[in-house]
């Protein structure tokens, strides 16, 4: 733990949030047309991630000096949260995609009406 | 070293506490990303974006949390003054950043958009208002841990201000997540 590797950490962090409220910024002040919008969600979920691992390293200090059962622990609550998040997203698409049709008639894509 | 393993084993179980607190953050965004598009007739998340503001938000938790790095540092060197001064900085910063989004809630629920309006805005209020509760019982925790520095020394306290600095740390990588997703990709879509 030093001076200098919190204020890189900190530098980092500042420096790829101002790039997502950039990329934001520049998508919605051209009327949404600068950036695609599955673009734009790639690369502003991508920039969190690396933020994210940005202070992992900086901050919590994880890295290969890290005891193993701390490294463990947060690979299985990692799994965890991608099975509830990814999980629940494509539980429910489908539901809402299967929304008032009986079941036997699912089989055929509905085009939705409301 | 009885001590030292004694800290090592509550460092871990707090590490244990804190990836199960992931996994009820995990619960929360689940259920936003879910019924972020359930408004009910009622305002978006697009209503919601304002760049500069949640910026300032953004800026006022990540300075709060170098101050909190930087207080451990100075613990580490056993200069009490230097900690204490850090400390305060990463509270006053925090409380800004707790003000800010109150202000944010308040102004939500005096124009009539309030928890009860629509699914959107009650998985919104669940999941930023859990945020900001975390910070709030972490200033309060923060205040406790500055009276025992300024009490007790630097070197008797280290072991607390290691876990609140781990528990400070862990709350801004909530909020990574929270300006990206809800803030900033809800609002464009």
């Amino acid at each position: 733990m030093t001076t200098a590797r919190y204020i890189t950490g900190f530098t980092l962090s500042l420096v790829l949030t101002a790039l997502s409220f950039g990329l934001v910024w520049l998508h919605l002040s051209s009327g949404h047309s600068a950036i695609a919008h599955s673009t734009l969600a790639a690369l502003v979920l991508g920039l969190a991630v690396v933020q994210l691992i940005v202070q992992m390293v900086y901050f919590l200090h994880l890295g290969r000096e890290s005891k193993a059962r701390d490294m463990l622990t947060l690979a299985l609550a990692a799994s965890l949260i991608l099975f509830i998040v990814i999980g629940s997203l494509w539980i429910m698409q489908n539901l809402a995609q299967n929304h008032g049709v009986p079941f036997n008639e699912s089989v055929t894509p509905q085009t939705s009406t409301d | 070293m009885q001590t030292n393993h004694h800290q090592d084993r509550t460092y871990f179980g707090f590490w244990l506490y804190i990836l199960s607190d992931c996994l009820l953050f995990a619960g929360l965004f689940a259920t936003y990303a879910v019924l972020r598009v359930e408004t009910a007739g009622g305002p978006g998340p697009q209503e919601l974006l304002n760049l500069p503001y949640v910026f300032a938000e953004t800026a006022a938790l990540l300075l709060s949390n170098l101050a909190m790095g930087l207080a451990l540092v100075y613990a580490q060197a056993n200069k009490k003054r230097l900690v204490l001064w850090s400390l305060v900085a990463a509270l006053g910063l925090g409380l800004i950043f707790l003000g800010l989004e109150a202000h944010e809630f308040m102004s939500l629920i005096a124009e009539g958009h309030g928890p009860q309006t629509s699914a959107f805005l009650s998985s919104f209020f669940a999941l930023v208002g859990t945020h900001g509760l975390h910070v709030a019982l972490g200033s309060l925790w923060m205040l406790v841990v500055m009276a025992h520095v300024a009490l007790r020394g630097v070197n008797v306290s280290y072991s607390k201000l290691r876990l609140l600095g781990l528990f400070w740390h862990f709350l801004d990588i909530v909020w990574i997540f929270i300006f990206s997703v809800v803030y900033l990709l809800s609002a464009t879509l």
